[in-house]
């Protein structure tokens, strides 16, 4: 079976769980089934480039010739020819011009078509004109992403999609020191509500790719004088190390930020705070969007309401490194379980068989 | 078998040969039994029809030419080639309630052909489209100016039945990025009237050669170059050479002019458009028909006309008509410029040609180009298109919603890009 999954994102630069989603649940839907399945993701590029990830999976930038426009604005000639040529296309970023365009391309050569909503809602033409309803079958990641459809049809989610191989815990007796936030540096992430909240004393990493130069400033300026680290665009090696020495993963994402703008969907998922669990680190998560589906409150880390609670958890996992070790041992054993790559692929699997069966 | 046939024009509310066709072809199949509506556009002016199985209800853009449309033709053109979810909608009604065996496609442009296509491909009826240009390309072509992907896309996501008028016009349709799937078949152009009475005699000297042009004073249909052949002529000292021009356009002021230029007052007379019947008496009048068309010309009906009347055509080699008369037996071809149409009637006037045989010949020959005969092909190619397997049928709703969704998206890509 040859799978088409479009996406936005070029790939060269993978910024956040949005863009490394598809990736990774194209690497387990051809770990799932060796052989029998190639997935191509599906990019606009400035010039054409096809190159293997790893086997099965492949990664094609696709010419378009709108110079400047990048992304889900952007439409490529040669990327509607690519997804003609899939027994099944799967359009990531499903609200962007160019998702609606796929999906429009692939009903008309008359291929299934599975969509997903990142979040990233460029275009709201195809929500209101009823793209969904084209659509074979609609996957969201969350309960939540699968509620902030609104849609009455069913939708099927697919969690997680963790590459468990390469985030797995440190050896035994690694030291971990510091609270992390891991993803991309944004209001609605809710770093400064962490900055804030973070206890005096507890060193806190900030890790990821700065979206918002002003917020980035306005973070430095928060922290003063305390034990706050910033790493900008930490390689995946150095952000695994940074998770493997984590006491906890902080995810404070936030509805309201602290400009008072309101984000609708601020996560969908948290693919950062799930790698972190990954290595062992327990989670401390606000009760926001998605967030809560993915910790087990009390077993794999805590959910809370506020800066309070954010703090108090904290102070409370620096404070017992056997409750940490407890509850990360077992946010590890969670995400392997539930949300590997590989898992997710046999579930994305199943679905498109049916798809492309019927 | 009941017909839907959709065209952007339908006589009385004409252009040009394209639709005039379409209307004979619909005589003819209700001739033969066969229940045919059409479904065509709104005309801007009221037209007198009395045929309830015409419905002129499909909205049409003028986007040809962009001082037409100000000031943003391109809005206006990409409703008019790609895409109006209006014109889906109406298709839909008529196709419900109609229940045609077959689609009939005609001339697409103004009408949004691009959806009207796809959306009778996706529902799954059996289509046959008509093509007496490059439509296709014509329809795709507000992309990047020399990209071929939107052809490409468009024309192979379509697989059913195309009647091309000429091999050359479905080169040319590749060349633009055109893939035709499904069936392509070629049909020649007809005549409508009966066949004309036999020409006995034809010119062998004793009175100046009768030429003759005939159609629209357009720069592609070369009658400049049949000027300037004159011109030749009589600077060789023949001066015994008459062209009569039938016809009218955007160039008769300049070939007025340029008739001047060359000093051929006394041996060229323009009489305007006249009607199918007056320019037929005119085929009956001329000796040689002069059609220096460009070599694109998808078929060139004119020549098929005048030989029907044993008035012997000198033709631009390589035009559609040239694959269905052949040079030496039925025409004359030349290459396209005063040098070669000079020679080609050089060699009339000094008996090189034998100008007798070609007529006779041409005027046999065309009785396999009259309606009855070519219907019998065209009907037998809308009875397999109705038999045919059809992939399944997309829901109505989807269609429409795509063609929604489309115009969205068209818009963005062609009108406003980012």
């Amino acid at each position: 079976m040859h799978v088409a999954f479009t996406t936005p994102a070029t790939f060269s630069d993978i910024r956040g769980g949005g863009e490394r989603y598809p990736l990774n649940l194209a690497r387990g839907i051809a770990r799932a089934s060796p052989g029998n399945v190639e997935v191509e993701l599906l990019a606009p590029a400035e010039e054409s480039s096809r190159h293997p990830v790893e086997a099965g999976v492949w990664v094609r930038g696709c010419r378009t010739d709108r110079r400047g426009v990048s992304g889900g604005a952007a439409v490529s000639w040669e990327l509607i020819e690519a997804v003609t040529d899939a027994d099944l296309v799967h359009v990531h970023q499903v609200f962007t011009l160019l998702g609606e365009a796929a999906v429009l391309a692939a009903r008309i050569a008359r291929r299934p078509v599975c969509v997903t909503d990142h979040g990233g809602r460029e275009s709201t033409a195809g929500l209101q004109l009823g793209l969904l309803d084209l659509a074979d079958a609609l996957v969201a990641y969350s309960r939540f992403g699968a509620a902030s459809l609104g849609t009455t049809r069913l939708v099927t989610v697919v969690e997680g999609g963790v590459d468990t191989r390469f985030f797995s815990p440190p050896p035994a007796g690694t030291a971990r020191r510091h609270v992390l936030f891991a993803g991309r540096i944004l209001p609605h992430k809710g770093v400064d509500l962490l900055v804030s909240a973070c206890p005096p004393g507890i060193p806190l990493v900030i890790a990821g790719t700065p979206g918002d130069p002003g917020y980035l400033e306005e973070l430095r300026r928060l922290a003063g004088d305390r034990d706050v680290t910033i790493v900008l665009d930490p390689p995946d090696e150095q952000l695994r190390d940074l998770y493997r020495t984590a006491l906890a993963i902080a995810a404070p994402s936030v509805h309201f930020d602290l400009h008072g703008a309101y984000w609708a969907h601020p996560e969908l998922m948290g693919m950062t705070m799930l790698e972190g669990m990954a290595c062992g680190a327990p989670a401390v998560c606000l009760r926001t969007a998605a967030l809560p589906e993915y910790v087990d409150d009390g077993v794999t880390g805590f959910v809370v309401d506020d800066a309070a609670g954010l703090a108090g958890r904290l102070t409370e996992l620096a404070g017992d490194a056997e409750l940490g070790h407890r509850m990360g041992a077992a946010a590890t054993e969670r995400v392997r379980a539930s949300w590997d790559m590989e898992v997710a692929g046999r579930l994305m699997l199943d679905l498109y068989r049916g798809l492309v069966g019927g | 078998m009941r017909v839907l046939t959709v065209t952007n024009f339908y006589p009385p509310d004409a252009v040009g040969g394209y639709e005039v066709a379409c209307a004979q072809m619909v005589a003819e199949l209700r001739g033969r039994g066969h229940a045919v509506r059409v479904l065509t556009a709104t005309p801007p002016a009221p037209v007198r029809d009395d045929d309830p199985e015409v419905r002129r209800l499909l909205r049409r853009d003028e986007t040809a030419n962009p001082l037409l449309a100000p000031p943003n033709w391109r809005a206006t053109a990409t409703r008019s080639f790609i895409v109006d979810s209006h014109n889906v909608e109406l298709l839909r009604q008529e196709v419900e309630a109609f229940a045609p065996d077959v689609v009939h496609l005609w001339n697409l442009t103004g009408v949004a052909g691009v959806s009207l296509a796809l959306a009778v491909e996706l529902r799954g009826l059996p289509w046959v489209w008509h093509l007496g240009d490059a439509v296709p390309i014509w329809l795709t072509a507000l992309g990047v100016a020399g990209d071929r992907s939107f052809a490409r896309r468009f024309t192979r996501s379509l697989t059913g039945t195309w009647v091309a008028n000429s091999q050359g016009l479905v080169d040319e349709i590749a060349a633009g990025g055109g893939e035709l799937q499904g069936r392509v078949t070629l049909m020649p152009d007809w005549i409508a009237q009966p066949p004309a009475p036999r020409r006995r005699e034809w010119w062998d000297g004793g009175r100046p050669l009768r030429c003759l042009s005939a159609g629209q004073l357009a720069w592609e249909k070369g009658v400049h170059i049949a000027l300037e052949a004159l011109g030749l002529l009589r600077d060789e000292g023949r001066t015994d050479v008459e062209l009569d021009i039938v016809g009218d356009g955007p160039e008769r002021f300049g070939l007025e002019a340029r008739v001047g230029r060359l000093r051929l007052e006394g041996q060229v007379r323009f009489h305007g458009r006249l009607t199918p019947a007056r320019t037929r008496d005119w085929f009956d009048t001329a000796d040689v028909l002069l059609f220096p068309t460009a070599p694109r010309e998808p078929f060139g009906w004119v020549a098929l006309g005048a030989t029907d009347h044993g008035c012997v055509p000198i033709v631009t080699a390589g035009c559609g008509v040239t694959e269905w008369l052949m040079d030496g037996v039925h025409l004359i071809t030349a290459t396209r410029d005063a040098e070669g149409f000079a020679a080609a009637l050089h060699d009339v006037l000094t008996g090189r040609t034998d100008l007798g045989g070609l007529g006779r010949r041409g005027q046999a020959a065309t009785r396999d180009f009259h309606l009855d005969r070519v219907a019998d092909r065209h009907e037998r190619d809308l009875l397999d298109a109705a038999a045919s397997p059809r992939p399944p049928a997309v829901s109505w709703e989807d269609i429409l919603r795509m063609a929604r969704i489309g115009e969205t998206i068209a818009y963005r890509v062609f009108v406003a890009p980012a």
